[in-house]
């Protein structure tokens, strides 16, 4: 069985593609970094795609906007429709939203934003570890099965446009009623995040991520790739985290295990392997 | 009786380009996006009763004596009184625009505050931010073609369609002609429309 | 000497002093007419336009160093068995450690961007970070992390508004530079004082990593002798911003800063991160196709400096044809283009057979044109074997001479007079009556509050290299190589007060704490940076001030070292001078030397931060309190004054103290290490106590009666130099055992508390005893007003 291969997508203004690439090989798949300007023939030599952070067309116009009308966004849209897995990250999330491919209930219609940060008397960017939890959602790949659902996970967001928005009740409702927020921030004995900083953004729902119906397309703000070795966790975290990261001073080989934001490519490692064992069935 | 500021980049608006070459390639055969421009909107709103004399002189101040509005290294701007502004706003020779504002609330209350505390100015009530995008277009009949260009390149709908207007974060008002600074101050001050999913 | 033909010339031939500086003020140039005489002789005829612009940029005190250079050669040891490249390039390199049998060096810059920070505050500040990034990535190298010393003015004195206007600013300009480059931000260091109102400061760090054998140099490569080499420049189009923009950070700031806000550069991080990629891929090329090159930055003096520099370095000549340069507007005037400070842009010089690949790679696959109007990759010269540097507009030479002249360089001796000794006595203390409101006062200060409110802006955690984050630690400790256990840590340090005080000791207090903050991690120092920031070097006072500094940096920087005078020193690698802070009034800001520290570590898994983390620990003191309290915060917080005698330092002692702290670490011999300084005991204790960012619910008693009979408040904020440490019991004997061998102090003066309370206990007295989550809203919360 061929190692699944992932294309990490270059966009000019990009700026976490290293460390994404790194954390996807750190869970056993081929990753490379896909200039946006290759042949579109490229596009679909890869099991998944993940759309890093930073800062694609230097968010002209909006954060997202003009990437999302790239060609290369038309390809991976044509390839996630049989099912291919795609996470945008941060600046990834917000060009997976300005293309309408997610939550997508009416194919490739724009129903969401994400709008600036809203934070009692603070404006800009915000960088700092959040708490999430996990729901299953539509039997997402990006969906991280082996945590158990009350575990509360820290990752650190770093974004000034997080906040999941939209002008459709309609909408809103259904993301809720179908479960497709994967991820929502919570305070950090895992209750609802009813205050900033918990809930970091003032986003619809505490949403962190928000998946399309199928749920194969992940819109995520926190960022899994700065979360993915133990040693990046910060000493000071309350939970287990946080007592393992103090724990493991001094022992390199701990250090470099898995952090927490390492769930979500182990789950796509897993589900990548399942359904290439699938395929090899007679 | 508001005070208006109008900001622009001095430097090359590298969004409005970018919006130009994007925006090209999402219209029709036949349809020309000549050139695309944009300016920051500030209004600025006094209490009742305030003097507009004393009110815009120390506006006038601010804006250009400090970093808060315009950064004169690379933007330009006009401050236009309820007084020298006239009745209405004319687009720029051979263009229309597309106004757009937060569909939340779009007092800027912490820019209000720290200007306050630094430039202190009796009676500034509000101060409301939106932007406009002026654009010069042209279609197959030789007439702007605003209909067609609102849909190619105003509020978003889908990959294909508008781009400068997130719908679900902003709500738009198109000028295609003079418009009355009473209609732009209802635009801004007004809560936004409610949201109609486009057909 | 060949005559620049038809360009119009400057007539200075036969001008008096008076109508030289009249030609000099009319053309916007700030040499002084002995300066103009001095390149009338060199050039052995009057200059070009461009020429002139040329020489008024390389002889500003900015890229010349015409005042500073003979006391930074005469003082601060530049080698060490660590060093690969000292001063003198772009940045200086130092020894990483091998991994995977590769060699890894760490690259690192320093730099001030104050003026244009004063005037227009968010562009100069980006741009600040923006040069720095530069200077370490034309070294080859991949940058990973950059910092920032910022010193503002008083944000609650009679400038308040225009300080608060300046603080937020600079936040954003760092922060919309750093966070979109994608480059973290590893911390910093941030002082108020009165005396930064009208000239605040600056100043950045920039590190990068980088293979030992894939260094690269700015210089025309020897092969050049042998094949026809070109001149390539990449980046954004030239356009006139930032033109006399090393004349500008060279000197005073006019009262009236309104005519001066067009002088300072626009920066965009977005063409940055193309640039960087894009350098990547070809640098990686040129390596692979074992293709020797040059590759240098543009910074101050444009082009033309660029260039010459190049050509200069490697005993070469060029000549740059400005018709090929890609420009914002056509009707550019040449010395414009040849000199403007247009930021992000690089030179690079290649073998002519590959400028084509070059050249494709850049505007085709990286496809610069269509991300950034006008931006692109262009040949725009040739490289001449004959050591002459022309520059050709419409076929005709606009400066034209040996390379040589133009890179030279000048000098200046200063005069110095050292300042007249404070008459009368230094006005005492009044007593302390209230030692609980006193210390929340001061947890409160500016000086003194977290710096939570201003990192929350910066992206720290992009790139995923972090080990210890800014605001955790002493120094910000991160993995450079992914998959390697070698570490690296950095610090940047710098206290206006003391070296005010004292330029000589305050300095090497400066230096100590910065070896402090950085063996508090594990880390040994292998390096330092320095940029220093002072007044006008005209006024003697100044220049004395300057010089002592220089000499307190030196020597501490040979005494430090593992073995002090007997072995080698901590070298300064890199450095900067910026001399003319000083505002149109007339005053100056204090002297201020910062000084950045890097360390290395062999395994980055010792490193932890300065938290306390258990319950029931011991809270160890090295370093005896003194009772001077001189330039200290709480002199500050009583008085409103800042002078008075500084601690006493004692190099040997100081040495002593930071190697076994080193040992210790290295060890695991402490759970968490924290160095005193501002605020002294009672500050580092509280900061001990409430950890990075958020406490772990542990409190901390701290009886001081046995720190001898000095006033409380002389054994609570003495800034002398010294050490916390939280030691588990278990480890306590073989701690302080370690201690005794290096012949250091090491006093158990309290305990870690299971609830969360802050204690201070003198004798029978409870000087302080409080709520800690109380303390930590006061402290987390005092900057938010000024910065948020």
């Amino acid at each position: 069985m061929s190692t699944a291969k992932i294309a990490v997508v270059q966009i000019p203004g990009v700026n976490c593609e290293y460390e994404t690439t790194r954390a996807l090989a750190s869970v056993g798949l081929s990753a490379r970094i896909v200039r946006w300007n290759e042949p579109a023939s490229v596009w679909s030599e890869f099991d998944g795609y993940v759309i890093p952070g930073g800062f694609a067309f230097q968010d002209r116009v909006r954060a997202g906007a003009i990437a999302a009308k790239l060609p290369a966004v038309d390809r991976i849209a044509a390839e996630a429709e049989s099912g291919k897995p795609v996470l945008g990250i941060c600046n990834g999330a917000q060009l997976l939203v300005e293309a309408g491919l997610v939550p997508g209930f009416h194919q490739g219609r724009v129903e969401m934003a994400l709008a600036p940060n809203a934070a009692p008397r603070r404006a800009g960017y915000l960088c700092r570890w959040v708490w999430l939890r996990a729901s299953p959602g539509p039997g997402s790949p990006w969906y991280a099965d082996s945590v158990p659902p009350d575990e509360v996970i820290p990752m650190p967001i770093a974004h000034g446009e997080g906040r999941f928005l939209t002008a459709d009740p309609e909408v809103r409702e259904r993301i809720q009623k179908e479960g497709l927020v994967l991820y929502r921030y919570v305070a950090p004995g895992g209750e609802r995040a009813d205050r900033y900083p918990f809930d970091p953004n003032g986003a619809m729902l505490e949403a962190a991520g928000i998946t399309n119906q199928a749920g194969n397309i992940l819109a995520f703000m926190p960022h899994p790739e700065r979360a993915s070795w133990l040693r990046q966790v910060p000493l000071e975290l309350k939970n287990v985290w946080g007592q393992r990261r103090r724990d493991a001073v001094g022992r390199w080989d701990a250090l470099e295990g898995p952090g927490p934001g390492r769930i979500l490519f182990q789950s796509l490692a897993k589900r990548l392997r399942l359904h290439a064992a699938q395929e090899a069935r007679p | 009786m508001s005070a208006v500021l109008l900001v622009r980049l001095k430097i090359t608006d590298l969004s409005a380009w970018t919006a130009l070459t994007t925006g090209r390639r999402l219209v029709a055969p036949g349809y020309s996006l000549n050139r695309i421009a944009r300016e920051q909107l500030l209004l600025f709103t006094p209490e009742p009763g305030i003097k507009a004399e004393s009110f815009e002189r120390a506006l006038g101040e601010a804006v250009r004596h400090s970093n808060f509005f315009v950064n004169p290294n690379k933007e330009s701007y006009r401050l236009l009184t309820s007084a020298e502004r006239g009745e209405s706003w004319t687009p720029p020779e051979g263009a229309w625009g597309i106004l757009s504002r937060p569909r939340e609330d779009t007092r800027d209350e912490r820019l209000r505050e720290s200007l306050l505390r630094e430039h202190p100015m009796p009676g500034l009530l509000a101060i409301r931010r939106a932007k406009v995008w002026w654009l010069w277009t042209r279609g197959p009949d030789g007439t702007p073609a605003t209909a067609y260009f609102s849909g190619a390149l105003g509020e978003l709908r889908d990959q294909k369609h508008g781009l400068l207007v997130n719908p679900h974060a902003e709500a738009a008002l198109i000028l295609t002609g003079a418009l009355a600074w009473s209609r732009v101050e209802r635009f801004l001050t007004d809560p936004a429309p409610a949201f109609r999913a486009a057909a | 000497m060949q005559q620049a033909a038809s360009a119009p010339q400057l007539s200075f031939g036969g001008a008096t002093d008076r109508e030289i500086g009249e030609i000099l003020a009319r053309e916007g140039l700030r040499l002084t007419p002995g300066e103009a005489r001095r390149m009338l002789t060199l050039l052995g005829r009057d200059p070009t336009r461009v020429e002139a612009t040329i020489f008024d940029t390389m002889w500003s005190e900015h890229c010349s160093y015409k005042s500073s250079r003979w006391v930074l050669k005469e003082h601060l040891p530049t080698e060490s068995p660590w060093v690969i490249l000292g001063p003198g390039e772009d940045a200086g390199v130092v020894r990483l450690g091998t991994h995977e049998g590769v060699e890894y060096a760490l690259v690192i810059a320093h730099e001030s961007h104050n003026h244009p920070s004063q005037v227009v505050p968010t562009e100069g500040a980006a741009t600040g970070i923006g040069g720095i990034v530069r200077d370490v990535a034309c070294m080859g190298a991949e940058v990973i992390g950059v910092m920032d010393s910022l010193r503002f003015g008083d944000p609650n004195g009679p400038r308040a508004a225009s300080v608060r206007e300046i603080v937020r600013g600079v936040i954003d300009g760092i922060w919309q530079y750093g966070d979109a480059l994608g480059v973290p931000n590893l911390g910093g260091d941030v002082f108020f004082s009165p005396r930064y109102d009208e000239n605040c400061l600056v100043n950045v760090v920039s590190l990068g990593v980088v293979r030992s054998d894939r260094v690269v140099r700015s210089r025309v490569p020897e092969a050049a002798r042998r094949e026809p080499y070109v001149l390539i420049l990449i980046g954004k189009p030239t356009d006139e911003t930032g033109f006399g923009g090393a004349s500008f950070a060279s000197a005073v700031l006019e009262e009236n800063a309104e005519g001066q806000r067009g002088r300072v550069q626009v920066p965009d991080p977005f063409l940055k991160r193309v640039l960087l990629e894009a350098n990547r891929a070809v640098l990686d090329w040129l390596q692979e196709e074992k293709v020797v090159f040059g590759f240098k930055d543009l910074g101050a003096g444009g082009i033309a400096c660029a260039s010459s520099e190049l050509a200069a370095a490697g005993g070469f000549g060029m000549d740059v044809d400005l018709d090929l340069v890609p420009a914002s507007r056509e009707d550019l005037p040449p010395e414009v283009l040849a000199c403007s400070e247009t930021q992000e842009r690089f030179a690079m010089v290649v073998p002519e057979r590959v400028a084509h690949h070059v050249l494709e790679m850049y505007n085709t696959a990286y496809a610069l044109p269509e991300v950034y109007h006008g931006a692109r990759a262009a040949v725009v010269g040739r490289v001449r074997v004959d050591a002459r540097y022309r520059i050709l507009k419409a076929g005709q030479p606009v400066c034209d001479s040996p390379v040589e002249v133009i890179t030279a360089g000048i000098e200046h001796r200063r005069p110095e007079r050292a300042r007249a000794a404070a008459a009368g006595v230094v006005a005492p203390l009044p007593a302390v009556q209230d030692h609980e409101e006193l210390f929340k006062r001061l947890v409160a200060s500016p000086n003194l509050a977290s710096r939570e409110p201003i990192i929350r802006y910066y992206d720290t955690e992009v790139q995923g290299r972090m080990v210890i984050r800014a605001g955790e630690a002493d120094a910000s400790v991160l993995a450079p190589v992914p998959g390697s256990k070698l570490g690296a840590a950095i610090t940047v340090d710098g206290n206006p007060w003391w070296v005010a005080a004292d330029p000589y000791w305050g300095t090497a207090l400066v230096v100590c704490e910065a070896l402090r903050n950085l063996v508090a991690v594990g880390s040994e120092p292998v390096a330092l940076t320095d940029c220093l920031n002072f007044g006008n070097p005209e006024d003697p006072e100044v220049f004395a001030d300057f010089v002592r500094s220089v000499r307190g940096l030196g020597d501490a920087a040979r005494a430090l070292g593992p073995q002090g005078l007997a072995g080698p020193p901590i070298a300064i690698v890199s450095g900067n001078v910026s001399f003319y802070n000083e505002a149109g009034s007339g005053r100056s800001i204090e002297p201020s030397p910062i000084v950045a520290g890097l360390g290395v570590l062999p395994d980055w898994s010792i490193a932890t931060t300065s938290a306390i983390k258990r319950p029931l620990s011991v809270l160890v003191l090295s370093g005896p309190r003194q009772d001077r309290l001189g330039a200290s915060q709480l002199r500050h917080q009583l008085l409103g004054r800042t002078d008075g005698p500084l601690p006493d330092l004692d190099f040997e002692r100081e040495r002593r103290r930071i190697h076994a702290t080193l040992e210790a670490m290295r060890s695991g011999l402490a759970l968490a290490c924290h160095d005193i300084a501002e605020g002294g005991l009672a500050i580092a204790a509280l900061e001990m106590a409430l950890g990075g960012y958020e406490s772990q619910g542990l409190g901390l008693q701290v009886p001081i009666s046995g720190l001898g009979g000095t006033p409380s408040e002389s054994r609570l904020y003495s800034e002398a130099p010294g050490f916390l440490f939280e030691v588990a019991k278990e480890m306590l004997a073989e701690f302080l055992s370690l201690f005794e061998r290096w012949g250091v102090d090491a006093t158990m003066i309290g305990r870690t508390l299971a609830e969360p309370r802050f204690r201070i206990l003198d004798g029978g007295r409870t000087l302080v005893d409080l709520d800690l989550e109380g303390l930590q809203r006061l402290h987390a919360d005092a900057l938010k007003e000024i910065v948020e």
